[in-house]
């Protein structure tokens, strides 16, 4: 399993996001490595069509698949929680159900 | 970093808002709560109800004066025309003010949205920071500062803690 998570340091979500992804690894018991791969520029963002941090990539796919009017910017990434709520911080449900079904 | 500290006077301006009348904090006399936040922001839209909820809880005594800096043209969803939309969707029961040059979050030396200056109704900075300690889970909040910091000085008191760290997105600036 590949798993990959684009972030920046404009936003402090990484690491609660981190502690997340790393608890539904280990109740898969998965232990491939997360590789971090920081964005550094807006055109950055354009070129990995990077939409927010954290990002996060299992075999390339991502957690929370973007609208088509999203745009590209080093920027905090908002996801929607099942009660409709915004949150900086995906729900670990979101990135439990793409782990299990890429495992 | 805040350009302001505690016991400091207010930093006037004046900025159109999204009722399109143009807003003077030197005119509100009640204790002012000045949020620089933003449309965009998921740390602002998580704290969005809450400081709607302390605006209509706490109405007697203070005034909520929320105020965008960020740069549109890198954020579209932070333009004044989405401003006046967030504003009726959410129906924010304060002013939402426009701060297109910056110049307001430069004199402030804000960073985050959002990150909030509570000025006591005369004027003087009381509290500086964050609005409480869990973004995600309002029932999970434990420390409601920024609400704490509304009674005590609307008890006369002095808020404890003053300062706390702003969490939230950076201010967007123009390149």
């Amino acid at each position: 399993m590949n798993i990959t998570v684009l972030y920046c340091d404009d936003c402090p979500s990484l690491n609660p996001s981190l502690d997340r992804l790393k608890k539904v690894l280990s109740d898969e018991n998965i232990k491939e490595e997360i590789l971090l791969k920081k964005v550094e520029s807006n055109e950055e963002a354009v070129k990995l069509k990077f939409i927010g941090s954290p990002t996060i990539l299992i075999n390339g796919i991502d957690i929370d698949p973007p609208e088509n009017k999203s745009y590209f910017a080093l920027n905090c990434r908002a996801f929607k929680k099942e009660n409709g709520k915004i949150s900086p911080i995906p729900p670990i449900d979101m990135i439990r159900k793409l782990v299990i079904q890429e495992k | 970093m805040a350009k302001i500290n505690i016991g400091d006077p207010q930093l006037n301006f004046e900025l159109p808002g999204v009722d399109g009348i143009k807003h003077n904090i030197k005119n509100i006399q009640k204790i002012k709560v000045v949020i620089f936040s933003c449309n965009h922001c998921p740390y602002a839209q998580a704290w969005e109800d809450r400081i709607i909820k302390l605006q209509s809880e706490f109405s007697k005594h203070i005034q909520v004066i929320m105020i965008s800096s960020n740069d549109a043209k890198q954020f579209p969803d932070d333009s004044f025309q989405e401003m006046v939309k967030r504003s009726k969707e959410k129906q924010f029961n304060f002013p939402y003010l426009y701060d297109e040059s910056q110049e307001i979050a430069t004199l402030y030396g804000a960073e985050r949205t959002p990150e909030v200056f509570v000025f006591d109704a005369s004027g003087i900075l009381k509290y500086h920071g964050t609005i409480d300690d869990n973004y995600e889970n309002e029932s999970e909040v434990e420390k409601s500062f920024l609400k704490e910091a509304i009674e005590n000085i609307i008890n006369e008191k002095n808020p404890n803690p003053s300062i706390t760290e702003p969490i939230g997105c950076t201010i967007k600036w123009k390149n």
